[in-house]
């Protein structure tokens, strides 16, 4: 099996199936752009990524190398977010600072599979939140004025069941 | 798996693409520990609730002046985060930060909604618009008129929705006639059993871009009305005014004005007004037809048959209860070589039938009870409108 060496950005160096990190549109995309062989002992470098996050994103590649080819997004299909494999949940438990890590590892490496998953995973961990739960949930911090607070409650609170 | 999403061709409409500056450090930043895993609390000092929270406080001491996590992400992948969430939550979203709250309006987020069965604000409707929604379902809703302190009838000036389906929707003719009044993209419209004047019927003449128009059941249609529409709507494909008290002067104007590249037509219930005369003039023009239905349109005569055997195109008829059509006539129906359903309800014995499908073979009697023409819900699929889905 050919290998190619991934380079994380805190300098450690993974030897990795070339299919499995073909899995990153990112990788594939460098590697027949700059001609890079298989076989070519050159390094790809990956700046945005470290090692302890590359390390869970190869581990999630391995796990899904023989997934079929993910098709573009599917207008008529329905956003589901019931649907997570109990392989993926497993993988996923992990700490929210790792969560959004694997985010945007998977949004820079172009893994259309592992971003989905990810970002399902937040969705899921809103879902059914109000607005004070969210920021809790989070710890993000709410910078509307008392006036503008008045005005978007307004414009998100307009539908009530018959 | 499911599809990922195509994330760089996202029609991004209020959302920047710019990847916030962090993510573009050659190093990322150290991983944000949950203060409570299960390494830490190993560690941490048993027995003591007291010192459990002690804990918990310092590190929300030490974390508080930071940036939450979500400020890491491109607003490109917060919008993909926000697109996996149901309508509810993401009007909760609209309301944590500045932030959230603008690219939670995005549009693409907004595509489709389904509000039927509800009571809705007149500006939670001008809001829902104002978000780019195209497909809205809206049946059996209750649009509640708008408070004089509201922006009285006030739309957005330039409405995307395409396909609306209002069926059985509680609106007032103000209300419905301001609404219109800005929609110009309309592709499918649904208005049965709602209240129409002569404004109305003058706004959706100019939606010429549709090409199925629901208004069974509607009041209001007058000849005016029914000439513009039947006039303008040059891509009209599917046409139901079946049961709207059509005047003979509006059935008139219907049959010579309308496009001749119709395909579906129900003008059931024109109970005085249709004439085999006006039916031999509408043959004569839409060649394309291949449904129509002249249920309950009680003047037709023997004449009609005749007049439909030198139609071109028809496959499904309907001319139920048309008691003035002598049973014997139907059989000259084996004419029409392109039919395939004949709907005959509440007419003949069931003897008569027996004898028209010995007649009429390859013909199928009596299939359909319910009209499908040019309406945004049939059969089973109760959440979809024209084989759209309306909710994610």
């Amino acid at each position: 099996m050919p290998t190619i060496k991934l380079q994380s950005s805190d300098g450690e160096i993974f030897d990795t199936d070339v299919q499995i990190a073909k899995c990153s549109g990112t990788i594939k995309t460098m590697l027949e752009d700059l001609g890079m062989d298989e076989g070519d002992d050159e390094v790809v470098p990956l700046p945005n990524v470290n090692s302890a996050i590359l390390r869970k994103v190869l581990q999630w590649a391995t796990f899904h190398k023989d997934d079929p080819i993910p098709v573009e997004d599917d207008d008529s299909k329905e956003k589901r977010t019931d649907d997570i494999s109990s392989w993926d949940a497993d993988f996923l438990k992990v700490d929210q600072g790792t969560l959004f890590e694997l985010i945007l590892a998977a949004n820079y490496l172009d893994i259309k599979g592992l971003l989905d998953v990810t970002c399902k995973t937040v969705a899921n961990m809103i879902k059914g939140k109000t607005p004070e739960e969210i920021r809790k949930t989070f710890n993000i911090k709410n910078d509307f004025t008392p006036a503008e607070e008045e005005q978007v409650r307004k414009e998100n609170e307009w539908c009530e069941e018959k | 798996m499911d599809p990922p999403s195509n994330k760089g061709r996202l029609p991004l409409t209020n959302v920047s693409n710019n990847v916030n500056q962090r993510q573009c450090k050659s190093n990322v930043p150290p991983a944000h520990h949950d203060p409570l895993s299960e390494e830490q609390l190993k560690y941490a000092p048993h027995g003591s609730e007291e010192a459990f929270f002690m804990y918990r406080k310092n590190q929300r001491k030490a974390t508080y002046g930071e940036e939450d996590l979500f400020s890491l992400l491109s607003d490109e992948v917060l919008l993909h985060i926000l697109k996996w969430l149901p309508k509810k939550t993401l009007l909760s979203c609209g309301q944590v930060n500045r932030r959230f709250n603008r690219v939670s309006k995005d549009e693409t987020l907004w595509y489709r909604l389904d509000l039927s069965n509800r009571t809705l604000q007149f500006d939670g409707l001008v809001e829902v618009l104002s978000r780019g929604v195209v497909v809205l379902r809206l049946a059996q809703t209750s649009i509640v008129n708008p408070t004089p302190d509201s922006n009285y009838l006030e739309f957005p000036a330039c409405i995307k929705v395409q396909y609306l389906d209002l069926s059985m929707c509680t609106v007032s003719v103000a209300v419905l006639g301001a609404l219109l009044a800005n929609c110009r993209a309309l592709v499918k419209l649904s208005l049965e059993n709602v209240p129409l004047d002569g404004r109305i019927c003058a706004e959706i003449a100019e939606n010429r871009k549709l090409e199925a128009l629901n208004l069974t059941m509607c009041s209001g249609i007058d000849a005016t009305g029914m000439r513009l529409m039947a006039k303008a709507l040059t891509r009209l494909h599917s046409l139901n005014v079946s049961w709207t008290s059509l005047s003979a002067e509006a059935v008139q104007e219907l049959v010579r004005n309308l496009t001749p590249q119709i395909v579906h037509l129900n003008l059931s219930g024109c109970r005085s007004t249709l004439t085999d005369e006006k039916v031999a003039v509408l043959i004569k023009r839409c060649t394309k037809l291949v449904a129509l239905d002249l249920s309950d349109c009680t003047p037709l005569t023997e004449a009609v048959i005749k007049t439909l055997c030198k139609a071109r195109k028809i496959e499904y008829l309907s001319l139920s209860r048309c008691y003035n059509i002598p049973v014997t006539a139907y059989l000259n129906l084996t004419e029409l070589k392109t039919l395939r359903f004949l709907d005959l309800f509440g007419l003949v014995s069931d003897q008569a039938i027996a004898t028209l499908k010995n007649s009429l073979v390859d013909i199928g009697i009596n299939k359909y009870y319910h009209s499908s023409v040019a309406r945004p819900t049939v059969g089973t699929k109760r959440t979809s409108i024209w084989g759209l889905r309306t909710r994610d």
